[in-house]
């Protein structure tokens, strides 16, 4: 790989030492060069640690044998292991995806302000409760007002727990947008560095401190996304996000933030698509893909919501409609049924405007409170089969939240701890020592020395030489 | 192995992080006493105390019916507790009569205190608790009985019965699958409504107040023995309604007790499913202490070591 350089001296001549004392000097300073680069970057991220390789220089067959001819320099090396690289990117792309599941699931949980009293589990208890009060005193119109303002308290526990994961979803949206940016502008620049390093390596030079810069970018994009590396024979890097090249040497492919018009996946939704041919990005890892996973998560449990709503509404009002109001009305409805869902679990507005149509009762509008008994029994009802009541069914979906959160919680502790590990291996093979820098110092150091020493004891024999021909 | 500098920082950056998150957790643990705090510290634990605090959400409402229901028993059992007396008084003085019915001042006096008791009844019979008249069924708003009077001495003459709901059962939820009836329906008490009704106890005291007016002596000795027994009839009836109230209110009060000790007991169960154990968790966070303190000077230590500090 290193080719010795051939300027020097040429045989056992006063004037070959001095060539040969001044290479080693230069020699020894050039170490002592890369000693003060490696200690000044003992904290830069992602710096691999350089040496100077000396090298001694082929000697001169002269009459007594070969004369030696002194150091070289060889070249300085930046230390790498190949396969740790590629470790820390996959390792990246773990730690990437399940921190922002992590995160958002997170997110996702306070939302539904369980296992306080104060999400919908507490409101669909009070809800249930506030029929048997006024099963207890069925004349009451005050109760009556209670049981309204229970409805009303469940109706707001359900919106606010929809609007609160459905703003999360839109917040998911952003951050992968913003992601996407990220994508193209890192992609942009490690095509930028593959131009530099390739013209830098063809005339000869090491491009190690932009191998670094590179190698930083690789990380970071693969922290965004699942990547795969090759690298060609010039030593550019080529990119590939699935099956897909994103970097192709000195040029890269963008990718774009497609807005779809899916109410399925919340406000802001989009796909990410290739600018060029439109298709959608296979991604199946990284920071965008966590948020993927945790969109599509999300939108599981909104349409859970939706449909456990329903149920309440459809089962409230298919009591309700057979009683008889403390006014003696009948057919009234309980909850409005022209609207559907989680966001729209309202009392109706006869109801809203005189609760005295709240019936108790299918038989008498007074005393009788058959039929508020029913709706308290509606708990213990099993509308979902698989002996599931309206209240478990709640619960399951929290639990459900709950053991994905602890999942993604879990994971992200093994990704981390393996990322981790795997930085340490890089930093066992290419980090800097102090310690170990010192130790190359001192060499260095005495070696800069004895090579002057050198120069003064030949100037000083050349002086008795040219003295002594006087 | 080639430990770099980095290697040493980044490791004493990992574990003192370890060992902040865990004394964190101790630290809230115990100042909130709770371990499970949100779902993902426990999905299984989390969603027993889920389940728990819904269940004694319900048994709360239980206890809540269940007073309403005593509350119901007992004032019923209060005023047939004073119909009881005030029969049994009518049916004493109507005897003192029989015996010597001679004076006819003293007669009408006890038609008087009759004809009062009878006022009385009918008052008793019209009772409301709330607002709402505990006889009539499920017809709480509207008197369940109404007396048609003599239009010149204002003396009832007859009670109707308002029919309407006026069997209507009114009823608590006292447990899962479990309904007691809370009310007394008028027409098992005071008078069916139907023809040939011997247990007609408003009838039983109009018969007794007009046969003490009646000036034949024996004609109203007559008269006057069949009301007693009519109003016999009533007293055994009333036994049997306050009998059938103390029955249901002490059910009330065993199912009530049972609910009690099965909240103590869900309650216990929902502190296991969510709260630390005290003990442990500061015995814990001593540990913890002490090993993040031990680790910081260790740290400290091996971050200072450095061949540098033995250079000239």
């Amino acid at each position: 790989m290193y080719s010795i350089n051939t300027r020097g001296s040429t045989g056992n001549s006063l004037s070959a030492q001095l060539v040969m004392a001044r290479d080693a000097l230069l020699a020894h300073q050039n170490h002592m060069n890369t000693i003060s680069h490696n200690v000044a970057n003992v904290s830069t991220l992602g710096y691999h640690r350089q040496r100077t390789i000396l090298g001694a220089r082929q000697g001169n067959p002269g009459v007594n044998g070969m004369y030696g001819s002194g150091v070289g320099v060889l070249g300085i090396e930046r230390s790498q292991v190949a396969f740790i690289s590629n470790q820390e990117r996959l390792d990246a792309s773990l730690t990437g995806r399940w921190s922002t599941q992590y995160d958002s699931m997170m997110r996702v949980e306070e939302a539904l302000n369980e296992i306080s009293e104060n999400g919908i589990g507490g409101a669909l208890d009070a809800f249930w409760n506030s029929w048997e009060d006024l099963a207890n005193d069925a004349d009451s119109s005050a109760l009556r007002t209670d049981v309204m303002n229970k409805a009303e308290d469940l109706g707001y526990a359900f919106a606010s727990t929809y609007g609160n994961m459905d703003s999360q979803r839109e917040q998911i949206n952003v951050q992968m947008r913003g992601h996407v940016e990220g994508v193209n502008l890192i992609a942009g620049r490690i095509a930028n560095l593959n131009q530099q390093i390739v013209s830098l390596s063809t005339s000869g030079q090491a491009p190690n401190d932009l191998l670094d810069q590179r190698e930083l970018l690789l990380r970071d994009l693969a922290t965004l996304v699942n990547i795969n590396v090759e690298f060609d024979e010039n030593g550019a890097a080529n990119v590939y996000l699935g099956s897909e090249e994103i970097v192709h040497r000195d040029s890269n492919r963008e990718l774009k933030w497609q807005e779809a018009d899916d109410p399925s996946m919340g406000k802001g939704a989009g796909r990410v698509v290739w600018t060029d041919t439109k298709r959608e990005v296979d991604i199946s890892g990284g920071m965008i893909f966590g948020l993927q996973e945790t969109r599509d998560k999300i939108g599981e449990i909104l349409g859970e919501l939706d449909s456990l709503a329903d149920v309440i509404r459809d089962q409230v009002n298919g009591i309700h409609v057979e009683g008889i109001g403390l006014d003696g009305t009948t057919g009234n409805i309980f909850f409005r049924d022209d609207v559907s869902g989680a966001r729209s679990l309202e009392v109706s507005n006869e109801i809203r405007e005189n609760v005295d149509k709240i019936a108790s009762s299918r038989v008498s509008p007074t005393g009788a409170n058959d039929l508020a008994h029913e709706m308290f029994e509606l708990q213990n009802a099993t509308p979902f089969g698989n002996n599931l009541t309206i209240n478990g069914k709640y619960q399951t979906m929290v639990s459900n939240i709950g053991s994905a959160t602890q999942n993604a919680g879990l994971r992200l502790e093994t990704a981390q701890a393996a990322l981790v590990q795997t930085e340490n291996l890089q930093q066992q093979y290419t980090g800097v020592s102090l310690d170990e820098e010192m130790s190359a110092m001192i060499t260095a150091q005495y070696a800069f020395t004895a090579a002057s020493k050198i120069f003064n004891a030949i100037d000083e024999m050349m002086d008795t030489v040219v003295k002594g021909l006087i | 192995m080639r430990i770099t500098n980095q290697i040493r920082r980044n490791q004493m950056l990992v574990d003192l992080e370890r060992l902040q998150t865990d004394l964190y957790k101790a630290q809230t643990v115990l100042s909130s006493g709770r371990e499970v705090e949100r779902s993902s510290d426990d999905p299984i634990r989390a969603q027993r105390a889920m389940v728990l605090r819904s269940s004694l959400a319900q048994r709360g409402q239980y206890l809540e019916n269940l007073r309403t229901g005593m509350s119901r028993l007992s004032f019923a059992e209060s005023i047939l507790m004073s119909i009881d007396d005030l029969l049994a008084e009518a049916r004493a003085d109507a005897i003192k009569v029989s015996n010597d019915p001679s004076i006819p001042a003293e007669k009408e006096a006890v038609a008087q205190s009759i004809n009062g008791l009878l006022e009385e009844l009918l008052s008793n019979a019209n009772s409301r608790q709330d607002g709402a008249y505990l006889f009539g069924g499920f017809n709480t708003q509207e008197p369940p009985y109404v007396a048609i009077r003599d239009e010149e001495t204002g003396d009832i003459t007859q009670i109707v019965g308002n029919s309407t709901h006026m069997g209507g059962k009114i009823m608590i939820t006292a447990a899962d699958d479990l309904s007691v009836q809370i009310n007394m329906n008028g027409n098992e008490m005071f008078q069916t409504g139907l023809p040939g009704d011997e247990g007609d106890m408003f009838q039983a005291l109009i018969d007794m107040r007009d046969a003490l007016r009646i000036e034949n002596n024996e004609e109203a000795i007559a008269l006057l023995e069949n009301s007693i027994g009519l109003i016999d009839n009533s007293l055994s009836k009333i036994h049997t309604g306050m009998t059938d109230l103390g029955g249901r209110y002490n059910r009330l009060l065993s199912i009530e007790q049972s609910h009690l000790d099965m909240e103590i007991r869900e309650e216990e169960d929902l502190g296991e499913a969510e709260d630390g154990e005290l003990a442990e968790w500061i015995t814990r966070f001593q540990l913890q202490t002490v090993a993040l303190q031990q680790a910081m000077a260790v740290g400290t230590q091996v971050l200072n070591s450095s061949i540098i500090n033995f250079m000239r």
